[in-house]
């Protein structure tokens, strides 16, 4: 039993449809995924959207190499471009293709889990109040502005695979698995040296019925600088304690 | 200093400042039949092509992170955009790419997947035409770039630093430009005084360009002299974009070049922008 909650907010200013980032939930088969389409990227939203809905979509022993499957979605993408006459500016900007980061997660029955990563979109694991794992960064000062991301056009980029990053772990009841963007994974990672309340407080605007609370949260700490102003997107996977059978 | 984030909430500025003078009808050094004036507009199209395409992020949208100018100094002081944009001075370059004065077909050679070549028809705008006329109102052309970016930094208090680059074939023929330059780099937004890159186009092959000295050691002339004056110093971030054209710059190299030839023209160009590659990406 998992108890999943996500999040998404554009920059400040902006609408929710300007968010590049996006997030991908199969609950049923414990699958998770978060993207973050590069900024000056073409189309880059909808390419995080596809590679997330890929990852949960696809069965735990995939039949498909990663890197035809890349290619057959890059494909599909660049053929809705080229469905309708584009500006000149347009046309070229979606030869060059587009780009995002990947986490992967996947929960492997009661007591595993893998993930993969691209980039600089985070995986962090929390038991018992404290910080399991932080993958594929650990630190805050190690977050950079060039991160490795996953192209649509992988023929064109055949170095990408080399930013593939890959790990596993264990699950207790109780675990917290975050699943985050850049800025926010930063802000998160700062908040383990400093700043315990500021998490407690995440925790709670995650679990509010609504998105109120934690667009207050995201304002407020962009306001402090203690936040980059970019797209965040959270998911947040509480591994619960499996009810006693017969109740 | 140098570090904001540029953005659409937070845009920041390119100008540039163009010759336009009689001498600019010369033919460029090393590049037969192609005037001085012709050369210097195809790079200036070739620079906002890829500020556009630098900020394209879909099928009918332009990130607005970059407002842009032109401004050409010949005979008189004046945008340089023709077209639908003539006559206006800073544009945001959401309204620039759609709107060049017109689209050159030309073919762009790509490497295929096979190992060869492609050719293939590409569209290329065009927002300035050359211009050769008159004399060089070198210092009204400053004192013009002062009048707007001191309104554009009002408007814009805490952006990355405008960008002003400057090319020209000869001496001001209005005044000496020093302290007009001077004002012009005296603007500051929160984020560090405006950015004065200026670049001396070579009339003669084969002289070597001098580009991006830290002393004015080495210089030919008083005139020389003058201009590594009045350019800025690169900021830390322009280094890594220098590096990648294989230039190692000195800690005080200043935004300058001194008898460019084609290629170091064009170089000047690609490392004066780099603002427009300072973050985010993602």
């Amino acid at each position: 039993m998992v108890r999943v909650s996500a999040f998404r907010l554009s920059r400040a200013g902006e609408g929710r449809e300007c968010c590049a980032d996006a997030v991908s939930v199969r609950a049923s088969a414990g699958r998770f995924a978060i993207a973050d389409g590069a900024t000056e990227a073409y189309d880059s939203g909808r390419w995080a959207a596809l590679l997330t809905r890929a990852w949960t979509r696809t069965p735990v022993t995939a039949g498909e190499d990663v890197a035809d499957a890349l290619a057959r979605m890059g494909e599909a993408l660049h053929r809705s471009w080229l469905r309708r006459p584009l500006p000149w500016y347009a046309d070229e900007k979606a030869r060059q293709g587009s780009f995002a980061t990947l986490l992967g997660f996947q929960l492997c029955g009661r007591s595993g889990w893998y993930a993969v990563a691209v980039g600089d979109s985070c995986l962090f694991q929390e038991r018992a109040g404290e910080l399991r794992t932080a993958f594929p960064i650990g630190e805050p000062d190690d977050f950079g502005h060039r991160p490795p991301l996953i192209p649509s056009l992988p023929g064109s980029h055949r170095g990408w695979a080399r930013g593939i990053r890959v790990t596993t772990g264990s699950t207790a009841p109780g675990d917290v698995f975050w699943l985050m963007s850049d800025a926010i994974a930063c802000w998160y990672l700062g908040t383990w040296a400093r700043r315990q309340a500021l998490r407690r407080e995440l925790h709670c605007a995650m679990l509010a019925p609504d998105d109120r609370s934690l667009g207050v949260l995201v304002a407020r700490e962009r306001r402090a600088g203690r936040l980059r102003d970019d797209d965040v997107a959270v998911l947040r996977v509480e591994v619960q304690v499996a009810e006693p059978p017969g109740r | 200093m140098y570090s904001a984030e540029i953005s659409r909430r937070n845009p920041t500025c390119f100008l540039f400042l163009l010759d336009q003078s009689a001498s600019m009808a010369i033919s460029m050094a090393g590049e037969q039949g192609l005037t001085k004036a012709a050369f210097l507009t195809d790079v200036v199209n070739r620079t906002l092509h890829d500020l556009v395409i630098r900020c394209a992020a879909g099928p009918a949208e332009i990130l607005n992170r970059y407002d842009v100018g032109v401004i050409g100094f010949g005979a008189d002081v004046r945008s340089g955009f023709s077209g639908t944009l003539a006559g206006r001075d800073l544009v945001p370059i959401d309204e620039v790419g759609p709107n060049p004065a017109r689209l050159e077909e030309r073919v762009k050679t790509e490497p295929n997947e096979a190992g060869g070549f492609l050719e293939r028809p590409v569209r290329f705008p065009i927002w300035i035409d050359p211009v050769a006329g008159g004399g060089t109102a070198m210092v009204t052309a400053l004192t013009r770039a002062h009048k707007l970016l001191d309104t554009w930094i009002q408007a814009h208090p805490h952006a990355f630093p405008p960008t002003v680059i400057l090319c020209t074939d000869g001496e001001a023929t209005d005044g000496v430009p020093v302290d007009a330059a001077q004002d012009l780099r005296a603007l500051s937004t929160s984020d560090g005084p405006v950015l004065l890159f200026n670049c001396h186009i070579s009339s003669q092959g084969g002289a070597g360009a001098i580009q991006f000295p830290s002393t004015p050691d080495g210089l030919p002339d008083r005139y020389s002299h003058m201009l590594f004056e009045m350019s800025s110093r690169f900021p830390p971030g322009f280094a890594s974009a220098a590096s990648d054209m294989g230039f190692k710059l000195q800690r005080e190299a200043r935004g300058f070049v001194f008898n460019a030839d084609p290629v170091a023209l064009v170089h000047f160009f690609e490392i004066g922008t780099r603002a427009a590659l300072m973050p985010p990406s993602p």
